[in-house]
């Protein structure tokens, strides 16, 4: 007997299509209705009664087998023995039904027509195809969920050779008796699926007994005598069909060209089978992993006889189907009766077995009875949605739309197994139940709506509401039933359908992914996984929306909606970093000038840290009204005007290119390639003024383009916008500045040509246009540049020195490139570690797309040129600034500017490709390899933007690594600084122990940046001298804080402080251990603090 | 919803009425700020009084695209916030909550003003009895769930492992200092010994420590002394963490 026998879910769906149907049953669309009796009978509930009964009887027959084996197993092998088998024959039952490649169905299609000399052939091919399938299947998956995922607990039946190639030739066997059983069905001879499974059942009982009595106590053995009991049933089946030999002709024993044209025919019914039955196949899997292997034990017991329970209503809804007749009405008609009935027996055995799970238990042992009675009673409850799913897998089947159920089956899969996982993570088995249960409750409420839905529809005698198909009439129904008067009209593809939903719930899925591999990389784990896991997460969130966006076929409204949803789940990303504080660098730069703003109550006061920053608080001060409004911490009103800002700029850019083209379709083509920007990930959605003061800048080219000329008003929210960026961040407005002066030159010179063939009325609008052009784009230039200007102007603004000691380190930089003096390593940080052999691949291939975009920029700048459109123009101006971005890389201090450039250059890269793709001749698989090409851009722009994959997921503290560079030890340290020593006091610290002094400690940091006090030899100098006396002096210090830690390797990120630092430029080794603890022995200081990483000095004595 | 058509200096009284709930609404919204109620229920004030304005304009200023009228709304929404955040820094009360309700409000009531006496609705198609989007509210609501999933996730993992290490710290207090251990973990027994010339003194023992209760100890140093304080396990000789005492120090004579 199989576990596919024992659960009797598990039965393979694909035998539904051949299952046969009742001869001389009445098929009728309506009931009469005549009491209750007439009412079943003439619903044709018999029928399904009969087949149910039939697939029933076999069931119970083979299951009652199997819990004779389980039970035999559970008395004579200790719990965890029986919990390694339990997981090791699900884990075989779930490969080995991938592995039968959903070849069980084809045959069963294909048999009845094939002609009786070719049968034997095409079955052996397919059942050999099926066991090759599976035996691969069962070598490679389980090695590498053990020594690849590091799946431990599964290393005794996969850890070393001999248990990992009897489970791949289990598991080969497991896809052979599949296809097999589906096969024997058609073949049409007698019960041989019943006689098969008996065979196999009781075979196995008798080699578990024996192989008990024989001494052998491992959970190998419970598998051995599983696979026996498989192995030796198959001469039964070859004994039975032995007539079938003489019909044969001479031909091969196998014939692989058989196979041929099979795929597709096979692919979408196997697909939702296996969706279907693999959340219980992978359940006990899940429990032994994530658990133990002993309440997987447990759990299979209470699995098992809750299977008994699924095994009704299941059989029910198979028998709809099968009795239907591919009638979608009759199946509705049935619905009434099935779905009841269903739901009763499952809260009937909910009712039972509530109360007496513990004595049912007892039949495999106390220790079950004791420990699995509230999975049991957990476990049971899930018959009730099961009965709901099934019957909208069974409608979904009649009408055709298996796609879509696999869609949503498959998604929910996912979801019911993360939950499962979350669950199992807080509270073991008992919480993987109830956060399947959780899933599976919410899946039947929404599984139940689009029953209702049909039922709704059918009563109103209209077909359900469908897409409509270009070309179609509007309405056209794609699912009307068969008895519905005219020829069914072909249905809708379902790549033509709005698939916006299926699409975000997937790329939702790639964002719970990506939490869990920054959960693992904040938990300490080693290994790939973790990235692995980070890139898959990216993939799934990106591949998706591209795809969907690039396909030809997809509706409008649903590539518009995906585009921007990829944008703000992109964003919403970031939260799972760091989900409660600010951690990057910049964003406790603006955390301070926030808390100066709650603190005061006004804009403008000192920050230390970067004194620039306060000079242009546009996005505190928004972060800050958001929170007086809602009441919410500052952090989540930070998220929130992130995702603000977000949506502002995709939505500018579709605006703005959907302006240009006149397609909303190339709009968000222009989204999808600017979300793959270097800085988007990262540096553009962090708490920084840019990710704010971009989105407006672009709005702001938005307001201008889509005002309404001849209007008094026209001109208010452009300049409004631009005065909003101004006070926002001063290289996003002196840029915009910028793109206003351009703009206007570009109509100047060539806003006066007129396209050819233009009529006399299209010569004056457009004449007319123009001079309103000029005048608007002059006054915003002359606008901008006062805003700018009063800004500047602000007494204190030290914008100016700040942008000339980052305009003289790039020019050194590049003289010292010019001659030869290579500053930075190419693929490599200051620390000396860089990104992988394959994310360098990655990030040259993203490169090498970028830069063949230019061609495309170069044709679009001279095709607008011609046309005389000067906004395009400016656009594709800006997309030929691309090589600023990887050529910064090649010195030290450029790399900051061609990093921060790409958000601005991409803008134009963004509108000249969406343009580009939309004037193209678009095929599916263009589409998908553009689609790939984007993945590509993506993913490579991320490492080039953000650093290798193992630096940007959380984890073990790295020296001056930003974010990596914050843990619980010197966050301890600065909440201690904001309770043990008086508010305001003036601190020094290295670069992240200084930022979060003062963003999270009320302490006010000396940086050079902000005092002209390069003080780095405090923390850096080997000995104590009378310099440090007097950089004390100078600075007013207070307080010192040493992290210990800063001995233990170079900094990541240039310098330990800041740039300029005491022995900074070409460090090769890591501070001493002896310059940072020089301040234990000067008389005067004392130490205040001590965590293990980081002490704090009371300096105060040496003023 | 109204379809009546304003005709420019006489709204219809559905638009006043319209008008009338919507100015409640702002005014109540920013009576919960200026009154200080708990984010739970000014955020779906703000909110509800922020849309219900955003729809109104949407309605009245809306022959537009539904993408212009979104970034319109959104983008002009945030440029709004900036320029009267600008706005309020030069009033003395600066930006606190009262001001920033009292700001939003009348912005918020100016704008459904304006819009009532001065804009005519755009013309509305014929209402048509529209079904309940069953299907995308339900994807919404399960990719909000997964979403959902996904940070709780991670913030339970994150302050799973933000746990506060081991800390010794000492803080004056007039002549004696108090020492302080602190950790986010259960951990201890140990001992806390202050160390000078004169020898190692005691000044604790069996020191347990949990997660946000920590252990304290006042101690009063000698004069002209500077000393070791040293916390260290039971049953061990190395001291794990260590502070440095100095009471000839200057900087204790400005605490």
């Amino acid at each position: 007997m199989s576990k596919v026998e024992t659960d009797t879910r598990a039965v393979p769906d694909s035998t539904m299509p051949a299952l046969p149907a009742i001869p001389g049953a009445p098929v009728r669309s309506r009931w009469s209705g005549r009491g209750p009796i007439a009412r079943v009978t003439a619903s044709g509930f018999a029928r399904i009664a009969g087949i149910s009964a039939s697939l029933v009887g076999t069931q119970l027959l083979t299951s009652v087998l199997g819990l004779v084996f389980w039970t035999l197993a559970a008395r004579r092998f200790v719990p965890a023995e029986v919990g390694i088998a339990g997981a090791g024959i699900a884990l075989m039952l779930l490969l080995g039904s991938l592995g039968s490649l959903g070849l069980g169905t084809v045959l069963i299609a294909r048999l009845p027509s094939t002609e009786p000399r070719d049968r034997r052939v095409l079955v052996r091919t397919c059942v050999a195809a099926a066991a090759t399938a599976g035996t691969v299947l069962g070598l490679i998956v389980p090695a590498v969920a053990v020594h690849v995922l590091g799946a431990v607990a599964l290393a005794p039946i996969a850890g070393t050779v001999w248990p990992l190639l009897g489970l791949a030739a289990g598991t080969g066997l497991t896809s052979a008796v599949i296809v097999l059983d589906q096969a024997v069905l058609t073949i049409g001879v007698g019960s041989l699926q019943l006689e098969r499974n008996v065979t196999a059942s009781t075979v196995k009982i008798v080699a578990l007994v024996a192989l008990s009595l024989a001494g052998a106590e491992s959970g190998m053995t419970i598998l051995l005598a599983w696979t026996i009991g498989n192995a030796v049933s198959l001469p039964v089946v070859a004994w039975r069909t032995r007539g079938g030999r003489a019909l044969a002709v001479g031909r091969r024993w196998v014939e692989p060209t058989a196979l041929r044209g099979l795929g597709k025919q096979a692919l979408s019914h196997h697909a939702l089978n296996v969706s279907i039955q693999a959340a219980l196949q992978l359940l006990p899997v899940l429990v032994t992993v994530l658990v133990s292997t002993q309440q997987n034990a447990r759990f299979n017991a209470a699995l098992m006889l809750a299977g008994f329970v699924f095994a009704l209503p299941y059989a029910v809804s198979v028998g709809l189907f099968a009795a239907a007749r591919g009638n979608e009405s009759e199946v509705l008609d049935r619905m009434r009766l099935t779905i009841p009935f269903g739901l009763a027996v499952s809260a009937a055995a909910d009712l039972v077995i509530f109360p007496l799970a513990e004595p049912m238990l007892h039949i495999f042992g106390a220790s079950y009875a004791a420990g699995g009675a509230v999975l049991l009673r957990l476990v049971v409850l899930a018959g009730l949605p099961f009965v709901v799913k099934d019957h909208f897998i069974a409608l979904r089947r009649v009408q055709g739309r298996t796609t879509e159920a696999l869609a949503i089956t498959t998604g929910f899969l996912v979801v019911e197994l993360a939950a499962a996982a979350i669950g199992a993570e807080f509270a073991g088995a008992v919480g993987l139940c109830v956060g399947w249960l959780a899933v599976l409750a919410v899946e039947g409420v929404a599984l139940s709506l689009p029953l209702l839905a049909a039922e709704r529809h059918r009563r109103g005698g209209t077909p359900p509401k469908v897409s409509q198909q270009p070309g179609t009439a509007a309405g056209t129904a794609t699912d009307a039933p068969a008895d519905s008067g005219p020829a069914p009209v072909e249905p809708t593809p379902w790549f033509r359908r709005n698939l916006a939903g299926p699409t975000l719930l997937l790329m939702a899925l790639g964002v719970l992914v990506m939490a869990s591999a920054a959960n693992a990389g904040r938990a300490g784990v080693q290994g790939a996984l973790p990235q692995a896991g980070w890139v898959a997460g990216l993939v799934l969130v990106f591949l998706p929306a591209a795809l969907r966006v690039l396909a030809a076929a997809t509706p409008s409204a649903e590539r518009v909606v995906v585009a921007v949803g990829l944008g703000l789940m992109l964003q919403f990303s970031r939260l799972l970093l760091n989900p409660t504080i600010f951690a990057f660098h910049d964003e406790l730069i603006h955390a301070e000038t926030l808390r100066q703003i709650e603190a005061t109550g006004h804009l403008f006061t000192a920050n230390p840290l970067l004194p620039v920053s306060s000079y242009y608080p546009g996005l505190e001060v928004v972060t800050d009204g958001v929170q007086a409004l809602t009441g919410l911490p500052s952090f989540a009103a930070a998220a929130g005007t992130l995702l603000l800002a977000r949506l502002i700029i995709v939505l500018a850019i579709l605006g703005l290119t959907a302006l240009i083209t006149s397609s909303l379709r190339a709009g968000a083509v222009a989204v999808l390639v600017y979300l793959t920007n270097p800085q988007l990930l990262f540096f553009n959605s962090q708490y920084s003024y840019q990710t704010l003061a971009l989105p407006l800048a672009v709005l702001s080219l938005y307001f201008v383009a889509t005002r309404r000329q001849r209007r008094r008003s026209a001109l208010v929210l452009p300049l409004a916008s631009t005065a909003a960026v101004a006070v926002t961040h001063h290289l996003t407005a002196l840029l915009l500045v910028v793109a206003y002066a351009v703009w206007v030159a570009l109509v100047l010179v060539r806003g006066n040509r007129t396209p050819s063939g233009a009529s006399a009325g299209n010569v004056a609008d457009r004449h007319h246009s123009v001079r309103g052009d000029r005048i608007a784009l002059a006054v915003l230039t002359l606008w901008g540049a006062l805003v700018f200007g009063l800004t500047v102007l602000v007494p204190g603004n030290p914008l100016r020195s700040y942008l000339e000691a980052i305009l003289g380190s790039s020019t050194a930089d590049l003289a010292g490139l010019s001659e030869g003096h290579q500053t930075k390593a190419l693929f490599a940080d200051t620390a000396g570690s860089g990104p992988a052999p394959w994310e360098r691949v990655l990030l040259i291939a993203a490169v090498l797309l970028a830069t063949a975009s230019l061609l495309v920029a170069l044709g679009f700048v001279r095709s607008n040129w011609r046309r005389a459109r000067p906004l395009a123009l400016l656009l594709g101006l800006v997309a030929l600034l691309y090589p600023v971005i990887p050529g910064g890389h090649l010195t030290r201090a450029t790399a900051e500017v061609g990093d921060r450039a790409a958000g601005f250059v991409f803008l134009g890269t963004a509108v000249v490709l969406g343009a580009w793709w939309w004037q193209r001749r678009r095929r599916a698989w263009t589409g998908a390899l553009f689609a790939l090409a984007c993945t590509v851009l993506f993913l490579g722009d991320v490492v080039l933007g953000a650093g290798p994959t193992a630096g940007q997921l959380p984890g073990p503290y790295q020296v001056s690594a930003d974010a990596r560079s914050v843990d619980a030890a010197n966050l301890a340290a600065a909440h201690w600084l904001a309770v043990g020593v008086p508010r305001g006091g003036v601190v020094y610290g290295d670069r992240t122990s200084g930022l979060l002094a003062a963003a999270y400690g009320d302490q006010t940091t000396v940086l050079h940046v902000s005092t002209g006090i390069d003080a780095s030899r405090l923390l850096l100098a080997p000995t104590f001298t009378s310099q440090d006396r007097a950089l004390i002096r100078a600075a007013k210090l207070d307080y010192l804080i040493v992290d210990q830690r800063l001995a233990t390797g170079l900094p990541h990120q240039q310098f330990y402080i800041e740039s300029g630092e005491f022995g900074g430029g070409d460090r090769t080794a890591p501070v001493t251990t002896g310059a940072l603890a020089k301040f234990g022995s000067v008389p005067g200081v004392e130490r205040l603090y001590d965590n293990g990483s980081l002490v704090i000095y009371d300096v105060r004595g040496l003023r | 919803m109204s379809t009546h058509v304003g005709t420019g200096s006489h709204p219809s009284r559905s638009v006043l009425r319209d008008l009338a709930w919507r100015v409640v609404l702002v005014a109540l919204a920013a009576l919960a700020v200026v009154i200080g109620l708990p984010a739970w229920i000014r955020t779906p004030l703000s909110a509800a009084a922020a849309i219900m304005t955003a729809l109104f304009f949407a309605r009245r200023y809306g022959r537009r695209r539904l993408l212009d009228t979104l970034l319109t709304v959104i983008g002009g929404g945030v440029v709004v916030l900036i320029l009267l955040g600008l706005l309020l820094n030069l009033s003395p009360q600066g930006l606190s909550g009262a001001s920033w309700a009292i700001g939003v409000g009348v912005i918020e009531v100016t704008v459904l003003a304006v819009l009532a006496v001065f804009r005519p609705t755009a013309a509305a198609p014929a209402r048509t009895r529209r079904s309940l989007p069953v299907g995308p509210a339900v994807w919404a609501m399960a990719i909000a769930a997964v979403l959902s999933g996904a940070l709780v996730w991670s913030v339970v993992s994150f302050g799973s492992n933000q746990i506060e290490p081991l800390a010794l710290a000492a803080k004056p207090a007039g002549d004696s200092v108090v020492l302080t251990v602190t950790s986010g973990r259960a951990e201890g027994p140990f001992e806390l010994d202050l160390v000078t010339v004169a020898g190692r003194t005691v000044l604790a023992r069996a020191i347990r420590v949990r997660p946000g209760a920590g252990r304290s100890t006042s101690v009063t140093l000698p004069a002209a002394t500077r000393g070791l304080v040293q916390l260290v396990p039971v049953g061990s000789s190395r001291s794990v963490r260590e502070l440095i005492l100095d009471s000839t120090s200057a900087g204790r004579a400005t605490r």
